[in-house]
């Protein structure tokens, strides 16, 4: 049978639970500050040792997460870019309204000359706006 | 003549935009909201520098320790000088290190994207759009003005309506977004995670190594002078504080990277089912985990702002 090769998470998962150990041991001999005896060269033994294995698992672990994640991070790219996109098309179709708004109000402007000729002032300013639209819609 | 043939328009439209508000708006609002504290908290690398940054810290130690030359261990001199704080630098070629930063910058852009479609502004018009119902009215024709009212408003009415598909056009796409991206969300969460939780261990271990130099150098080398004592006490316990609030910090970054891996599975689970009461869930808990991100996020700001 194949070995298993480990991936990322779990070197990850392995390292975070020697480091957990390493603080129990950690504390323990805190706790024993000053104390020379067997037992305590014991611990501080176990200690280096914890945390040597705790490194050796993250620095693993460093290593194949700078690999896997390229595929996901490439994948995640695009999907970005096409949220950009669909935004871009969603404020392109926001200033297409604008213009239909223009148009209707210049449309009410020109009935509204029938009956009074005055109303006509209003139009270069509404045509401007209409021209500042089109010209949004053209650059975007 | 004129107003039956709308009736049935202003009736569709109406309930199209009802059905909107309650089903849509407020649920992408707090998407939105969530969606840009979580890119703010992924997007911090400074955990990872830190810890890259060792490197020169222990080299200070290094020379730190140079002054004290070995102990005597009965037969004279030991050969060299004190040791140094024993944690182990993280060893990272540039490329590599380019690839895991690009993990915290692309889940951030990727965040930033779902926040702004998810946000009502993401289509924009212009105040003559939403205005027109008042502008038409100032219209002559026809002369009633009770017909002319509710001959705009229809108007007004199919105005909205035009803008209607887009709002449902946008919340498809979001849906769209975060389904098809949820896998790759859930590798680089998970990894991000347990990777800004490893790095939050190894800034503690640093941080009791150092304590520990400290102890030893106290124990072997005692101060010549009550102030020397005060200031090395001082400067040890100061350092692990340092550390222990950026550890504290490291590992509430990488408990609110994982709740936002979770919440985003359960968005594509739930936004595309239109099941009212699974959405309604899933909204509290997007709101409840805004909260624990946002106070993540300061905590880890305070406690790597020197950095």
């Amino acid at each position: 049978m194949a070995a298993h090769r480990l991936n990322a998470a779990e070197l990850f998962q392995i390292s975070n639970s020697y480091y957990l150990l390493y603080y129990q041991v950690d504390d323990e001999l805190k706790k024993n500050a000053g104390m020379h005896t067997p037992k305590i060269k014991d611990l501080e033994d176990k200690r280096e040792e914890l945390r040597n294995t705790a490194e050796t698992f993250s620095q693993l672990a460093m290593k194949e997460m700078a690999v896997t994640v390229k595929t996901p991070v490439a994948k995640l790219g695009n999907t970005i870019q096409e949220a950009a996109n669909t935004i871009h098309k969603l404020q392109l179709a926001g200033k297409i309204l604008d213009v239909v708004g223009d148009l209707v109000v210049i449309g009410g402007t020109l009935l509204e000359t029938l009956t009074n000729p005055a109303a006509a002032a209003k139009l270069p300013e509404q045509v401007s706006s209409l021209i500042e639209d089109l010209k949004e819609i053209k650059t975007a | 003549m004129r107003s039956p043939a709308i009736r049935p328009i202003l009736k569709l439209s109406v309930c199209i935009l009802i059905s909107i508000s309650l089903n849509g708006c407020a649920n992408l609002e707090e998407i939105r909201d969530f969606s840009k504290q979580s890119a703010a908290i992924t997007a911090s690398t400074q955990a990872f520098d830190y810890e890259l940054q060792w490197k020169e810290r222990k080299a200070e130690y290094t020379s730190i320790s140079k002054n004290y030359p070995a102990k005597s261990d009965g037969n004279g001199l030991k050969a060299g000088s004190f040791d140094v704080p024993k944690a182990n630098t993280l060893e990272l070629n540039e490329a590599e290190i380019k690839s895991v930063r690009s993990v915290h910058t692309t889940l951030a852009n990727y965040m930033l994207a779902i926040s702004a479609l998810a946000d009502d502004s993401a289509i924009e018009t212009n105040s003559k759009v939403d205005e027109l119902v008042k502008d038409l009215n100032e219209f002559p024709l026809p002369a009633d003005e009770a017909e002319r009212k509710k001959r705009n408003e229809a108007y007004g009415a199919i105005l909205k309506l035009i803008k209607l598909p887009l709002e449902a056009w946008r919340q498809y796409e979001l849906r769209q977004v975060i389904i098809e991206a949820d896998p790759d969300i859930t590798t680089l969460t998970n990894l991000l995670s347990l990777q800004t939780a490893n790095m939050a261990h190894r800034i503690n271990t640093e941080g009791r190594e150092v304590d520990s130099w400290y102890a030893r150098r106290v124990s072997d080398y005692p101060a010549e002078s009550f102030v020397q004592a005060v200031e090395g006490d001082q400067a040890r316990k100061a350092r692990l504080t340092d550390t222990t609030e950026k550890y504290n910090a490291a590992i509430a970054s990488s408990e609110a990277i994982a709740k936002f891996g979770t919440i985003h599975h359960q968005m594509a689970e739930d936004l595309g089912t239109f099941n009212t009461r699974s959405v309604k869930t899933l909204i509290s808990n997007i709101k409840t985990a805004r909260l624990e991100v946002e106070k993540a996020r300061d905590q880890y700001k305070n406690a790597f702002k020197g950095e």
